[in-house]
């Protein structure tokens, strides 16, 4: 795929706090898809975030939108993203449609018809000073202002975390309604990987500031396998990418490349939550970080 | 510039919650007998350190920094929010000071003896070279490597931003005790030096300027290393 094909691409980025590094990690998102990018609690997925958007500055690596660099023209580029966070606590004492306003006055294609219709349909009441709405609500207020705007890249931080479960799907549902033209993207991170398990197309797993995984996300899951039985041999573990042992049995997550393993007595696919836990217990990455 | 006015007028709006309005009140203390005219003039550094403050805590940065707007708009923008709390906090103050010379039985007796400058045109100009010195170390202090600022952050930029100002402040003071001349400009109604007040005014006033711009250079070059 030539460049102008993918809504993302991070390459080589590199984030050093000092107590924590993320990267360097390289990811694509093709044009009408939606990933899911997903870690656990401090995994890096909000700062990889963070730096996509340029509300950090980078230590290193690049990040193009729609095939330009974002650093080379940042807020052309910007007026094509949607960003929405899911711990909402920005201006508590404003008024919702008066922070709306103050959104609408840097993006030229704001569209208040369609703010007022997101508003309708996550029941919104913009007269509301926004430390008065439940955690849920300024989700969703968020997520209505970011979509109010003609984006073409969605990029949502956890935006499903504060929602009960039928908020939830609501959600999810929205987002596979925006790819549908095929010209908009999605990037979604989250930690609840039941989510991606519904809409997700491509999948980045990141932990402890490297990715891990990352694909179309049945390749992904396909790349491996967990296996199981009745007692952990040498080799099993030198294969694990994490192993579960008890005095029962093990449970271990392998490549499918390394299969057949002898000892292992069963075999099955792992879901997205497997993968996630076992990478980050096992410790053994496929990143290039020395 | 247009995105950092954009900016300005966010924080406005979203960042200057109106019962702060009442801070402005604090210039009133111009009127007070017997009270350095200077301390009424630095009431504004509560409006500026609380108004900062509640955008760190409700990271409503975070929010601004996603916007069509680069990390140097938003220091530009945040400045120059600061720099209108300020003069127009001091355009409060010249209003009192004014007010006071028309308050009968009060006027220029009360408003002339009292600790340090008068409350005329030069202390004004005194005033904006105070406010200049402050925003030279407040800005580039506040605006700290990868935007991580802390209430420590936040109150060692003030403290530092008070002493410059007040190191300022003190100069000019020690010049209008020691030398007559100036004395007779800082702690004077006379309309005869009147001259001279208005160059001092547009002196500090040119140095506000120039420092305010440098400190906005120098924290966008500190953030932008973030």
């Amino acid at each position: 795929m030539d460049s102008e094909s993918y809504a993302l691409e991070v390459t080589e980025l590199v984030k050093d706090y000092g107590s924590f590094k993320l990267g360097p990690i390289s990811f694509a998102l093709p044009k009408g898809y939606i990933m899911g990018f997903v870690g656990r609690n401090g995994a890096g997925k909000s700062t990889t975030l963070k730096c996509i958007m340029r509300s950090v500055g980078l230590d290193g690596g690049t990040v193009k939108v729609f095939g330009e660099y974002v650093a080379e023209n940042e807020i052309r580029i910007k007026e094509k993203i949607a960003f929405s966070t899911g711990t909402f606590e920005s201006f508590p004492r404003a008024k919702a449609d008066t922070l709306a306003k103050v959104y609408a006055s840097f993006y030229p294609t704001f569209d208040f018809g369609k703010y007022d219709s997101l508003k309708k349909r996550f029941s919104l009441d913009g007269s509301k000073r926004l430390r008065e709405m439940s955690a849920g609500m300024r989700v969703k207020f968020s997520v209505a202002l970011a979509m109010s705007h003609d984006a073409r890249l969605y990029i949502f931080d956890e935006p499903t975390s504060g929602l009960d479960p039928v908020s939830r799907d609501e959600m999810l549902d929205l987002f596979a309604e925006l790819i549908e033209d095929g010209e908009k993207s999605v990037l979604f991170s989250t930690h609840i990987t039941s989510d991606l398990d519904k809409i997700a197309d491509y999948l980045a797993i990141i932990d402890d500031g490297c990715l891990i995984a990352n694909g179309e996300k049945d390749a992904v899951l396909a790349e491996h396998t967990l296996v199981s039985g009745a007692t952990l041999t040498g080799e099993i573990k030198d294969k694990a990418i994490g192993y579960k042992s008890t005095p029962l049995g093990f449970t271990a997550l392998v490549k499918s490349a390394d299969l057949p393993l002898k000892d292992a007595e069963h075999t099955a696919r792992p879901d997205i939550e497997q993968l996630m836990i076992y990478y980050s217990k096992g410790g053994r990455r496929n990143d290039n970080r020395n | 510039m247009t995105t950092a006015i954009k900016l300005a007028k966010a924080h406005l709006k979203l960042n200057f919650p109106k019962p702060m309005a009442i801070l402005f009140l604090m210039s009133l203390t111009m009127l007070a007998p017997h009270y350095p005219r200077i301390v009424s003039a630095m009431f504004f550094v509560m409006m500026i350190s609380s108004a900062l403050g509640i955008t760190r805590e409700t990271r409503s940065e975070e929010l601004l920094l996603t916007l069509p707007a680069k990390r140097s708009d938003l220091v530009k923008g945040q400045a120059l929010f600061v720099f209108i709390l300020q003069l127009v906090y001091l355009l409060c103050c010249a209003a009192a000071a004014l007010a006071a010379m028309f308050i009968p039985f009060y006027g220029k007796t009360v408003a002339v003896a009292q600790p340090g400058m008068v409350g005329n045109l030069a202390f004004f100009g005194v005033a904006l070279a105070v406010y200049g010195a402050f925003n030279f170390a407040f800005m580039p202090l506040y605006y700290i490597k990868n935007g991580k600022v802390s209430p420590a952050t936040l109150l060692i930029a003030c403290i530092a931003a008070l002493v410059a100002g007040f190191a300022v402040y003190g100069i000019f003071e020690l010049l209008a005790q020691f030398v007559p001349s100036v004395g007779a400009v800082l702690r004077s109604f006379d309309s005869g030096t009147l001259g001279w007040q208005l160059l001092v005014l547009f002196g500090g006033a040119a140095f506000y300027v120039g420092a305010s711009a440098l400190s906005v250079m120098l924290a966008v070059k500190r953030y932008e290393r973030g």
